[in-house]
């Protein structure tokens, strides 16, 4: 019987083995079958119900990830890390700015 | 008028930086932008009097500081060098100006940036017109400040911060050997003056200095030591590791300082003490190789980077190699005519890809790009004529000056010259093949663009069309004008501005070198670019393969890591310095010297080595036996050895216990009033 953390494991590792294929494959065409194939490995251990086992496939899986890993992952602009994370802060509401070099009212 | 050109830049980063809040958006780009733009005029006027009509001038204004020997002045020296340095630096600086009001015009920040943008001009300005040492390294500190205060713009992002310390940490590793540079100068020459140390030089080519305790040729040692700061400022191998990461900055930025101007100032300074680095023959074959090895190392990293700008970076580091491995082989023009020609095209391309980023929604990553050639054709075209004019391809400016150099390379036939020309060789290859791969991923590639990206898609309006498509005129054209002016044989262009000795110069014999040498390049260009398509349009599958096998990985992890630089010089450098600052100078220099040596250390301590003696006293004879005999022994020991000992005990000694007992029993007796009371 799979745990809960079990579950979770697997999710974060299928999340991430996606997310690492999507920095590899830079080509869509790529990307999917290289998702179906990652896909395709997960069912196949779908069955599988000894928590021995699934520890073992688990630990394997979490093994090839760290060794596949993109030395320069893809990370989305404002996400942390990004190109445009925490570029300029948010200003206090009632602080009103003059983009159009001051010529907004004429 | 002369003077105007140097402070005009400042007059604008003046008022715009102090007075930002009060002349609002519109004034402060008005200020800096007419400021730079009028400078860039009288550059023009000064161009066509110092270097087309051979009127080099000097401005002495007032003295600095005055001491005995050492005079300081501020002084400007304006000769063909000087004057080709003004042209590139004041027209580059107004079309970024012109740039940065539409890209930074959603910034809450706007004066700030134009204020700092223009004071880097201005600085630079300083660097290029200065006529002696002095006032050249001033100038060379402040684009290195301003440089700092532009990565650092957008201060709130940690990575930002990052870069900009790390930037001007590596700089002074480089600012340190120019420093000492200068200083052996005035040691050697008795003087900074540009002129009187270059006149100077061909009399004092056999002078030997010491430095470090070890006597060296004295220019041999100066050129190393000013090449030092070349290699900090130019990013060259060793020293290149803040370049990449300088990207953070805003792009306008980018491509201002880290591309067109400040960082070919290393480049500038070679040149300028031609005088010097051609009567020292071993600098120059260290400038030559560490040149080539840069134009190698930076093109084979920029091969497998996916950020759009650390792409166009690296380019810039391994073009800034072709310019100083060329200096190395002692054709100064042929350098400088290469940074004037990349300023041009480099800045273009820095430029469009900000077009790119900024159409985009600041992605930059090149992975999620591609097929936007039917939503920015403008932008497109001007990217290829840069990566065009980048590659060398033939007529476009890129190619005078390149296929020079490594024809020059090929026509000395020395070590340095074969070992320049073989990297050089290759890298015409690597280079050819990430710009065109630049172009496949962001251009003509099959979309991954987020679809939110895509709805807002647009080309660069006017306010940042119009300086893309004047330095499209400049990559295209200028190379083709200035071509036989700056480089060609016999040209008395330069006049007194560059040196080089006779029997260093082969412009001659690289025009008789063989056919297919002079063919290799373009040839080379046309490989680069079949293999960028294969890769990374035609065959996707395969180059996937490639990459996902082990050896491919390892390559790829190797060189997107650019070669482990970083991770060796963070394991082995920066982590041990910054375990020495914290251990050794703060928690035992500073802080522990006085806690140990000072009156809470010393009373602490005794009162601890009275409770570990006070547990001799045990009520057993024996142990006192033992302590007795070892006393004797002792006493026997150091009687019979005194004269020997009496050398070693310093009378000083018994001054300082007797100062700690005085602190000891004041400790104690506080201790024991604290107590009652």
């Amino acid at each position: 019987m799979v745990s809960a953390v079990q579950r979770l494991r697997a999710i974060h590792l299928y999340r991430h083995s996606l997310k690492n294929m999507l920095s590899w494959a830079v080509r869509r065409e790529v990307f999917y079958a290289e998702a179906e194939r990652i896909r395709g490995e997960f069912d196949q251990l779908k069955t599988l119900d000894d928590p021995i086992q699934i520890e073992r496939a688990l630990e394997r899986g979490e093994a090839r990830l760290r060794d596949h890993q993109h030395p320069d992952p893809y990370i989305v602009p404002y996400r942390p890390g990004g190109s445009m994370y925490a570029r300029n802060p948010p200003f206090d509401p009632s602080v009103h700015i003059h983009l159009d070099f001051g010529r907004e009212g004429h | 008028m002369y003077l105007l050109i140097i402070l005009l830049p400042l007059l604008g980063s003046f008022f715009s930086g102090l007075f930002g809040r009060f002349v609002g958006f519109r004034g402060a780009v008005l200020l800096t932008t007419s400021g730079v733009l009028l400078s860039f005029f009288l550059s023009c006027v000064a161009f066509y009097e110092v270097a087309l009509q051979g009127s080099s001038c000097t401005i002495e204004l007032s003295p600095w500081f005055v001491s005995e020997l050492f005079d300081a002045t501020w002084g400007f020296y304006f000769d063909s060098l000087t004057v080709v340095m003004l042209i590139v630096i004041t027209s580059i600086s107004s079309l970024v100006h012109i740039y940065s009001i539409g890209y930074m015009g959603q910034d809450p920040h706007l004066p700030r940036f134009m204020c700092y943008l223009s004071i880097f001009t201005f600085f630079m300005l300083m660097l290029v017109t200065a006529d002696n040492f002095i006032q050249m390294f001033f100038g060379w500190e402040g684009v290195g400040l301003a440089s700092y205060l532009l990565i650092n713009f957008w201060f709130t992002r940690l990575q930002a911060s990052k870069a900009s310390i790390k930037a001007m940490l590596v700089n002074r590793v480089g600012d340190f050997g120019l420093a000492l540079g200068i200083m052996a100068i005035f040691s050697v020459f008795k003087t900074l003056d540009f002129s009187t140390v270059f006149a100077l030089s061909p009399y004092l080519a056999d002078t030997q200095i010491v430095f470090c305790n070890l006597e060296f040729h004295a220019l041999t040692c100066i050129c190393l030591l000013l090449f030092v700061g070349a290699v900090g400022k130019s990013a060259q191998l060793g020293l290149h590791t803040w370049l990449p990461d300088a990207m953070e900055g805003p792009t306008p930025v980018s491509a201002l300082i880290h591309a067109a101007t400040m960082v070919t100032a290393g480049v500038f300074m070679i040149a300028r003490c031609s005088p010097l680095f051609e009567y020292a023959p071993k600098a120059l074959l260290v400038v030559s190789f560490l040149g080539a090895m840069t134009c190698f190392f930076a093109a084979t990293t920029g091969l497998v980077q996916n950020d759009l700008k650390r792409v166009i970076a690296y380019s810039t580091a391994s073009q800034l190699g072709y310019m100083v491995f060329v200096c190395g082989l002692s054709h100064y023009s042929v350098g400088v005519f290469h940074l004037m020609n990349h300023a041009f095209f480099k800045a273009l391309l820095f430029l469009s890809a900000g077009s790119v980023i900024h159409a985009l929604a600041d992605e930059q990553d090149m992975r999620k790009m591609g097929g936007v050639v039917q939503l920015l054709p403008f932008t497109y075209a001007m990217m290829c004529i840069g990566s065009f004019a980048l590659v060398g391809f033939p007529f476009l400016t890129g190619f005078y000056s390149k296929d020079v150099i490594l024809e020059v390379a090929y026509a000395r036939y020395t070590l340095s010259g074969n070992f320049a020309y073989l990297l050089g060789s290759i890298c015409v290859l690597f280079t050819s093949y990430y710009s065109f791969r630049l172009l496949f991923l962001t251009f003509l590639a099959p979309t991954a663009t987020f679809k939110s990206s895509l709805k807002t898609v647009h080309d660069a309006p006017f306010i940042m069309a119009f300086p893309l498509m004047l330095l499209a005129l400049g990559s295209i054209f200028v190379g083709y004008l200035a071509r036989d002016m700056m480089i060609g044989l016999g040209t008395p262009f330069w006049s007194n501005a560059l040196f080089v000795l006779p029997k260093n110069s082969v412009l001659l014999e690289s025009e008789f070198i063989p056919q297919t040498q002079k063919f290799l390049p373009l040839i080379s260009t046309g490989a680069g670019a079949a293999l960028a398509y294969i890769f990374n349009i035609s065959q996707v599958w395969a180059s996937y393969r490639l990459k996902m096998t082990n050896a491919g990985k390892n390559l790829y992890r190797f060189l997107n890591k650019r070669w482990f630089f970083d991770k060796v010089y963070n394991d082995f450098i920066s982590e041990n310095a910054l375990k020495f600052g914290y251990t050794i100078s703060f928690k035992t220099l500073d802080k522990g010297s006085f806690e140990i040596l000072g009156p809470s250390g010393i009373a602490h301590s005794f009162i601890n080595m009275g409770q570990y003696i006070s547990r001799l006293q045990s009520g057993l004879v024996y142990h006192y036996a033992v302590v007795m005999l070892l006393g004797i022994v002792i006493l026997i020991t150091v009687i019979s050895l005194w004269e020997f000992l009496e050398i070693l005990l310093d009378n000083r000694f018994y001054f300082v216990y007797l100062i700690s007992f005085l602190f000891y029993n004041y400790y104690s007796i506080k201790k024991t009033h604290s107590v009652d009371g």
